[in-house]
């Protein structure tokens, strides 16, 4: 099922073109190609596109493999990932959630990916996953993806660090929200089912 | 520095690595701030320091291996800390010279 993106094309902001163009469902479905898009999200400008159906791969101009997702070209070195499309990253989540935080590196990432951002992966951080709060500071030995999601607050233990929280696991039972994945460009997500 | 002959360690994934093995192995300390990725240490004595909390597994692997391509060796320079004890039990490390390598 395609999804629709609903961003304000703006042709003055060319010049941070991605240099290749994207693919971009309308909202009947067609494709068009796109060179520039902008909006607004973390204070920072970004590019995005959205990308075709549920089944087909589509490789991106820096070579992550997309599948149903969005994709974001920031303008300030990163570029975003929606797992499960913008709208679900950026709706409200459910009552009881908290917005936390994970570094992670390229793997772990694709691990995110991989299961469309429904759920914590299985096996990351052994026993215990370690998330911030927003505002925190990158800690030392963590990957260089960011990984945004929402979770519920009962899940969430205090450490140690007051901007920090733990997560018991196994908690695949338990559905995540908002899932946002930010990259650094250059670094490739695995996505391989 | 103190003169303490002991550090407090923390049980979420900490780190304590012995001082001497800083000059045995030719490590400058501030090579191993920057491996660890902190400005200052948890706490320090003579003999010992001690790092952390750190976030997670993945996050103390990946500095343990840091460590160890800095030539520490681990168990006989540094090892890890972490267990999960109640956060109302603090833990301390001591150094005991005669079973030093």
């Amino acid at each position: 099922m395609p999804r629709i993106v609903s961003v304000k094309r703006k042709l003055h902001h060319i010049e941070e073109s991605c240099g290749s163009p994207t693919i971009v469902l309308d909202e009947f479905g067609s494709e068009r190609w796109h060179q520039d898009f902008k909006l607004h999200h973390f204070a920072s400008q970004y590019r995005c596109a959205t990308l075709p159906g549920s089944t087909a791969d589509t490789a991106s101009p820096d070579g992550v493999k997309l599948q149903s997702i969005h994709r974001c070209m920031g303008s300030d070195g990163y570029y975003t990932v929606y797992p499960r499309g913008r709208g679900a990253s950026a709706g409200p989540a459910p009552y009881g959630y908290a917005r936390v935080l994970r570094w992670a590196s390229p793997e772990e990432a694709g691990a995110w990916l991989r299961n469309s951002g429904t759920a914590i992966p299985s096996g990351m951080g052994g026993d215990r996953l370690y998330v911030a709060l927003p505002g925190a500071r990158q800690p030392g030995g963590t990957g260089p993806v960011r990984v945004d999601f929402a979770v519920p607050e009962s899940a969430l233990m205090q450490t140690a660090k007051a901007e920090w929280r733990v997560i018991m696991q196994p908690i695949q039972s338990t559905p995540i929200h908002n899932v946002i994945i930010t990259a650094p460009n250059g670094v490739t997500l695995p996505n391989d089912k | 520095m103190t003169n303490d002959t002991s550090v407090i360690v923390t049980s979420e994934f900490g780190l304590i690595v012995r001082r001497k093995a800083l000059v045995e192995r030719q490590v400058e300390l501030r090579d191993l701030f920057a491996a660890m990725e902190v400005e200052e240490r948890l706490d320090g004595c003579d003999d010992l320091l001690s790092f952390g909390p750190h976030f997670g597994r993945e996050a103390l692997n990946t500095i343990i291996s840091r460590l160890t391509k800095l030539g520490l060796v681990y168990f006989d320079d540094f090892f890890e800390f972490c267990g999960d004890y109640p956060s109302w039990c603090a833990f301390r490390g001591g150094y005991n010279p005669s079973t030093s390598t």
